[in-house]
């Protein structure tokens, strides 16, 4: 009897995976890739940040001593304080911006789909290339923004834009928001028109304003999509690099250097021999953090999904 | 129409999983971009097209592999004079500027080496002499090139292992203070008299800045650059004490980061008059030099090689020098700290006497490669400003970038080989100086890094030691 229901099973699956081999076969070189260049690399990872290795030497086995180093690291958890500030900070402006602009964007104007090319090109300009410009507009010396800022008599000296912490990360959320508000801006997009549009005229007759449509049912109504363009905003902001690197390079001083770069610098920047080890051990504990941080906000979103 | 829907499904699948791998290349030492097919790399390919070109016989292909960020026109030329010098090696030599390190460990991984590579980056010499993966080059010291080295270049213990030399260093890189002439003569002082002592330099920074008028400064401080500490303390205390690079006594034995104290306290200083270049807390090398060349900074200090840099590769628009890099009045200066740059080493490869051919080649024509880009080279003959011949670059600076004689190579340096735990005396540093630069008065917190700082790097002594990375000779 079991011996039948099994061989049902198989054939069943079997038939399944017939069925679909089209895309099974689509999916396969995705596969390959995530499995080569994702799970292997973390795994390889994974298993040298229980060694002290400088990438040459034979690796010496330590069993847990980087991850208990990393515990007592003052500054790695000085960079994961700046990681969760920015993670906190970039989307807080990001998405209010990009849900605005895309509010109005929807709206049928002269000049629209103009107006969405221009918000959206700095998605497809290099990061590390608009964040060298910034660091130019910002300079202190010679630079745009403080001579424009003294013309207009907002300021009558210039401003160290980049001379303490507080100031520095504030260029690097301007930033991050202006090169990503384009992206999330046409998720919303598509997001406001899957609404169907008797919803709004049910409303209109019913003697809603604006406003009361926009928070009564424009927002509720975008729920899911809300939740995943918001999750996606902290995970990129959680994963910075390039742009703080062109911008700061972790100055002044440490207070702006964000777990990715603390990464990459003790992998490829240390003085002397190359940590990479210990470089692997913060790989894995900041991957979990990422991890537990979406988790946490998936959870406690999950009732935005209408 | 399904068997079609299948067949087109098989082929972009195939396509995707093709387009994924032989992409990417490298660069070559013309400059250009080769592309990679999969299982070669673009040497292989160049030399197998030039090879092919060659009538009759077959050269032996010897590759480079270098950290430079571009091509490097003394290398180069360097190469074709002994390409045409000889039939049977032909050269060629690749540059992979940031991503060197990392390719460097998946080609020695891989048993693909190249027969001739840059030891730079954290690559240190000894590390791969242990593995087995060099060859030691003492035959292709000469009596060419014992003759006209400076003998320092041969003492670091970094380039031995068990007695054998692995490594002769090319270059010689010091640090002096470069000036902006057209600054000194502006704020009332002698553009042929840069200040002798520290003191002085922090008087004439004020000045140049005062007369500047917001526009010029006195002095660059770039602290965006990681090791900016290394070039404006570690020089000065190197010439006028026994501590050496990065707290090192090097008659004690021990760690004494107290002695950059005052250094430190020297630049603080500077900054709290004002007399620094604004943005010096995220200021890179590459924008302070552009800005020297654009003469809005007075003075600052920088690698004996940027006379070769400023005249061949920024548009320099004042006129400069280079100084020895002042001291404290109390103090007086003997050798300034030097290290022997462009450290190739010969991979013990198949072809390691044509690689040692043209090793030996390079040690005796570095004459060559500074009449297209002028650096301090270990070869004296080098250095000489008549052989230069580059009448049409202008190059300043060159009495103090290119003397050698007031410069010392020490023997050994532990922090190059110590796995440090925590931040190194760099970022302990620059922390300190922007919180200085907030207004916080940092001397309390000067002396518990100091201490932490000696405790920490004493403990990566201890280990290196321990773990057979520092010969305990080396440290008694």
């Amino acid at each position: 009897m079991a011996t039948v229901k099994g061989n049902g099973r198989k054939k069943r699956l079997w038939a399944e995976i017939k069925g679909y081999r089209q895309q099974y076969l689509m999916m396969t070189p995705t596969i390959i890739m995530v499995m080569m260049f994702g799970i292997y690399p973390l795994l390889y990872v994974l298993y040298y940040s229980f060694f002290k290795y400088d990438g040459f030497s034979e690796p010496l086995f330590i069993g847990l001593r980087n991850y208990v180093r990393l515990f007592q690291d003052s500054t790695y958890w000085n960079s994961v304080k700046n990681t969760l500030q920015m993670g906190v900070a970039i989307p807080l402006v990001q998405i209010p911006c990009s849900l605005l602009l895309a509010v109005l964007l929807n709206q049928k104007f002269r000049g629209q789909s103009l107006a969405r090319a221009v918000i959206f090109v700095p998605n497809i300009t290099s990061t590390a290339i608009m964040a060298i410009v910034f660091y130019f507009m910002f300079a202190s010396y010679n630079g745009i923004i403080n001579g424009v800022l003294m013309k207009l008599g907002v300021i009558d000296r210039a401003i160290e834009w980049f001379g303490n912490g507080m100031m520095a990360k504030t260029v690097i959320v301007l930033f991050c928001t202006w090169s990503g508000v384009g992206f999330y801006m046409v998720l919303f997009l598509s997001a406001l028109q899957s609404i169907p549009s008797e919803v709004y005229e049910s409303a209109k007759v019913d003697g809603a304003n604006k406003v009361q449509t926009f928070f009564g049912i424009t927002i509720p109504m975008m729920g899911s999509m809300f939740q995943t363009i918001t999750a996606l905003c902290i995970m990129n902001a959680l994963k910075l690099f390039d742009s703080v690197k062109a911008l700061t390079n972790g100055g002044p001083g440490n207070s702006t250097e964000v777990m990715t770069m603390y990464i990459y610098r003790y992998f490829f920047e240390t003085m002397g021999t190359a940590q990479q080890g210990y470089a692997s051990a913060v790989s894995i504990l900041s991957t979990i953090l990422v991890m537990v941080i979406t988790l946490v906000y998936v959870r406690c979103t999950r009732k935005m999904n209408y | 129409m399904k068997r079609m829907k299948q067949f087109y499904a098989v082929v972009m699948a195939g396509v995707l999983v093709l387009s994924a791998t032989g992409c990417g290349g490298s660069k070559t030492g013309d400059g250009t971009t080769t592309p990679v097919a999969s299982g070669e790399n673009a040497a292989s390919t160049k030399n197998k097209t030039e090879s092919s070109m060659v009538a009759g016989g077959v050269k032996t292909e010897i590759r480079i592999w270098t950290k430079g960020s571009g091509p490097d026109e003394g290398i180069q030329k360097l190469i074709e004079a002994f390409n045409e010098s000889q039939e049977e090696v032909q050269v060629t030599y690749e540059y992979y500027g940031e991503n060197y390190t990392s390719v460097v460990q998946m080609a020695i991984s891989g048993d693909s080496a190249p027969d001739i590579l840059e030891c730079s980056g954290g690559i240190t010499v000894q590390t791969l002499a242990k593995q087995g993966s060099l060859v030691p080059v003492e035959d292709c010291v000469t009596d060419v090139v014992q003759e006209n080295y400076n003998q320092s270049a041969f003492t670091p213990e970094e380039f031995y292992l068990n007695g054998e030399l692995y490594s002769v260093p090319v270059r010689v890189s010091a640090y002096r203070l470069l000036y902006n002439k057209d600054l000194f003569e502006k704020a009332g002082l002698n553009p042929e008299a840069p200040p002798q002592t520290l003191e002085e330099m922090r008087e004439y920074a004020q000045k140049i800045t005062e007369a500047g008028g917001g526009e010029t400064y006195g002095f660059g401080l770039p602290l965006g650059v990681a090791q900016i500490w290394e070039r404006v303390i570690d020089p000065i205390s190197y010439a006028t004490s026994d501590v050496q690079r990065y707290g090192w006594n090097n008659v004690t034995k021990s760690y004494d980061f107290g002695a950059n104290k005052k250094y430190f306290e020297f630049y603080v200083d500077l900054m709290r008059d004002g007399s620094l270049f604004p943005g010096y807390l995220t200021l890179g090398i590459d924008t302070l030099r552009a800005n020297f060349a654009a003469g809005t900074i007075g003075m600052y200090i920088d690698g004996t090689w940027m006379p070769g840099s400023y005249a061949t590769q920024i548009d320099t628009k004042c006129n400069w020098d280079a100084a020895p890099i002042p001291v404290f009045a109390e103090d007086r200066a003997d050798k300034y700290w030097a290290e022997g740059g462009v450290n190739w080493v010969v991979t013990n490869g198949k072809n390691v006497e044509a690689a040692k051919k043209f090793y030996t080649f390079w040690l005796e024509n570095q004459t060559i490669a500074n009449t297209y880009m002028p650096v301090p080279r270990n070869d004296a003959r080098a250095n000489d400003l008549d052989a230069l011949g580059v009448e049409d670059l202008n190059l300043q600076g060159v009495e103090y970038s290119f003397k050698t004689d007031d410069l010392d190579i020490p023997k050994f340096e532990p922090h190059k080989f110590i796995s440090l735990e925590g931040d190194d005396r760099n970022t302990v540093f620059t922390n300190l100086f922007a919180k200085a630069a907030e207004g916080t008065d940092i001397s309390a917190a000067l002396d518990v890094a100091v201490e932490d700082l000696n405790k920490r790097y004493t403990q990566g002594l201890k280990d290196a030691v321990a773990e057979g990375n520092i010969a305990e000779e080396s440290i008694k």
